[in-house]
């Protein structure tokens, strides 16, 4: 899996491509270690060209979110494909994270 | 160091000098004297006022032990016979020595010997490091002849255990300045003329070795004793052999720790996951018109996963299976917790819904999951005999999957996330009528998530061809053929998660 870390005005984002799953979520877990900050848990999950989660995955994502949220903050994400969407749909986790259509609407959504 | 072995000899061959005396009394002498330098000597003489008119020293080495003289004629002959027989004792007086310090070293060779004996005789006792360092240091000082021992783990520059023998004689910071001084010097160092503390102006001599253990710290040991002469090389020799058997008492005592405490993780490990087996339903539930069979497989010795079904009066059996987020023991304790609110809310909730049950569980864990930073996904479903109907409600758990008995599979989504992402949940009962064949396949992520050796994942859509290659048999060979399917397509690749499973299944 590919991981980018860029930034979209004051929101820190994290790019990934290709399968997110059980063997690459360490990676993501130190990422996210190092940008939530206790003082700023502002992040977006671009999972453009993520075609696959796991439950590892999954649950990675969901931790962020839970922390992020409470420092005040928030994990959102973005460009979720089908493959995505339908297990996020699945568990119903669509209902639990903010889902945009792309990085800059995720970004902007911090501003509101 | 002045000796009296002349008055030994004396007494011990008295007989002896009798008879040399004999001779000199026959061949013209009135009597053969010894004396002694600072006790009476002997005398031979048929004359009691004799006195020597020929006198010569006996010598042990440079020493005067005495003088063997005569009363009698004064001739070359006689002076010359004297002298011999002085020599001859003196010769007498240093194999008498000689024997007196080969016994001595004899003597303490053996104890030597009986102390290491003692010390190997406890080397199969199991102490703790700090144990067999202190009973190092009692039974090494007897060996090196001192009156002090001291022994201590080295852990970088500090000392993590310190032994004196006898106890708090010396100073710690000074014994540890010692170790260090040892270390730096190819592991010995001996100490005298720089050590302050003396005694009767006599110096303390102090031998201090170390030596590095297979974990980077390093075992020491010193002997202090007051004596002129200074440590030689046999004690150092001694001391390095000495340390070398403390070294592997100490790793083995270490080694001895550390198995003790994996035993007991272990034991206390075992015991959970037989408690977390028992919390789990022997047998399934007999309701009329279908078959239930279900089961977990653990991939650690703690699972995260479990199944449940719980009775209660004039209601239906309420069936769930939970899967909570992560794995090991930290899964496991959460999994206990939720699994007993869902059994306690199912009995004593007046309407004990599927959809109430779960939103009541939601609210009773969402502090403790958040602060866990975890989650848990379940299904809970009641089947009613009468009317056949399935009622069921889905916390973000998958895969769930609903065939009828022509073999048409759909997956039935969750209404609400997992317990524990949102502080309220909304579930709602959805109610469907089960037809005779019909099949419900309630199954943990671990099953269409298991991976083969080469890292290629199950996949929703094997498993659930699994599924519809089995509809028609008992729900109990369903199951065993949905684990054999994942088992062999698994191969040699270790289980990396729980896999649990319930199936129900229609009759009549």
């Amino acid at each position: 899996m590919e991981m980018n870390s860029v930034q979209s005005g004051s929101v820190r984002v994290l790019q990934l491509a290709g399968r997110f799953d059980a063997y690459e979520t360490p990676k993501v877990t130190t990422w996210l270690d190092g940008n939530l900050k206790p003082d700023d848990a502002r992040i977006v999950v671009n999972l453009k060209g993520v075609n696959f989660v796991d439950s590892t995955a999954l649950s990675t994502l969901v931790q962020a979110m839970k922390r992020a949220r409470q420092n005040q903050g928030d994990c959102r994400l973005c460009e979720v494909q089908q493959p995505v969407r339908i297990i996020l749909e699945l568990t119903r986790l669509d209902k639990a994270f903010e889902i945009y259509s792309d990085e800059a609407a995720a970004a902007r959504s911090f501003a509101d | 160091m002045q000796s009296d072995t002349l008055a030994e000899v004396l007494a011990s061959e008295r007989g002896r000098f009798g008879a040399l005396a004999a001779a000199w009394l026959e061949n013209g002498a009135d009597a053969l004297g010894l004396s002694l330098r600072q006790r009476p000597g002997a005398l031979w003489s048929r004359n009691p006022q004799a006195h020597p008119t020929l006198r010569v020293p006996i010598m042990l080495g440079r020493d005067v032990q005495g003088d063997l003289w005569i009363d009698g004629p004064v001739s070359a002959g006689n002076n010359a016979r004297l002298r011999a027989d002085a020599e001859m004792i003196s010769a007498l007086l240093h194999r008498e020595e000689e024997v007196q310090s080969i016994t001595s070293d004899l003597v303490e060779a053996q104890d030597q010997l009986l102390a290491l004996y003692d010390l190997n005789r406890t080397l199969g006792h199991h102490l703790s490091a700090r144990d067999s360092l202190a009973d190092l240091a009692a039974q090494t000082a007897r060996m090196m002849r001192c009156d002090r021992a001291f022994a201590g783990l080295l852990d970088g520059d500090a000392l993590s255990v310190l032994v004196q023998h006898p106890a708090d004689v010396s100073q710690p910071e000074e014994l540890r300045r010692f170790f260090l001084r040892a270390a730096a010097s190819l592991g010995a160092v001996t100490l005298s003329e720089s050590n302050p503390e003396r005694e009767h102006d006599v110096p303390r001599h102090a031998l201090v070795v170390t030596a590095r253990l297979r974990n980077g710290q390093r075992v020491g040991m010193g002997w202090s004793r007051v004596e002129d002469a200074p440590f030689g090389s046999p004690d150092m020799k001694l001391a390095q052999a000495l340390v070398a058997q403390a070294g592997v008492r100490v790793e083995s005592a270490m080694m001895y720790e550390s198995s003790l405490s994996q035993t007991r993780i272990s034991t206390e490990l075992e015991l959970a996951r037989r408690i977390q087996q028992r919390l789990l339903p022997v047998e399934s539930p007999v309701i009329a018109g279908v078959e239930i069979a279900a089961r977990t497989q653990p991939a650690y010795e703690m699972g995260g996963d479990f199944y449940d079904h719980i009775e209660a009066p004039n209601r239906p059996v309420m069936f769930c299976l939970g899967d909570v987020s992560g794995k090991g023991l930290g899964a496991a304790s959460l999994m206990s917790v939720t699994r007993t609110a869902i059994r306690t809310h199912s009995r004593y909730m007046s309407e004990a819904s599927p959809a109430a049950v779960l939103n009541r569980t939601n609210e009773d864990l969402d502090q403790d999951l958040n602060r866990a930073g975890m989650f848990t996904t379940v299904f809970c479903g009641q089947y009613e005999p009468t009317t056949g109907l399935l009622t069921y409600s889905n916390a973000g758990h998958s895969p769930v999957i609903y065939c009828t008995a022509d073999g048409a599979c759909h997956m039935l989504e969750a209404e609400q996330p997992p317990l524990g992402i949102l502080s309220e949940l909304s579930c709602s009962d959805t109610a469907l009528t089960m037809q005779p064949g019909d099949v419900l396949v309630v199954a943990s992520d671990g099953l269409p998530e298991a991976s083969n050796t080469d890292g290629e994942m199950l996949g929703y859509a094997r498993f659930m061809e699994a599924i519809n290659h089995s509809i028609g048999r008992p729900a109990l060979d369903i199951l065993e053929h949905l684990l054999s399917c994942v088992r062999d397509f698994s191969g040699a690749a270790a289980q990396s998660d729980d896999q649990t499973l319930i199936i129900l299944k229609r009759t009549h």
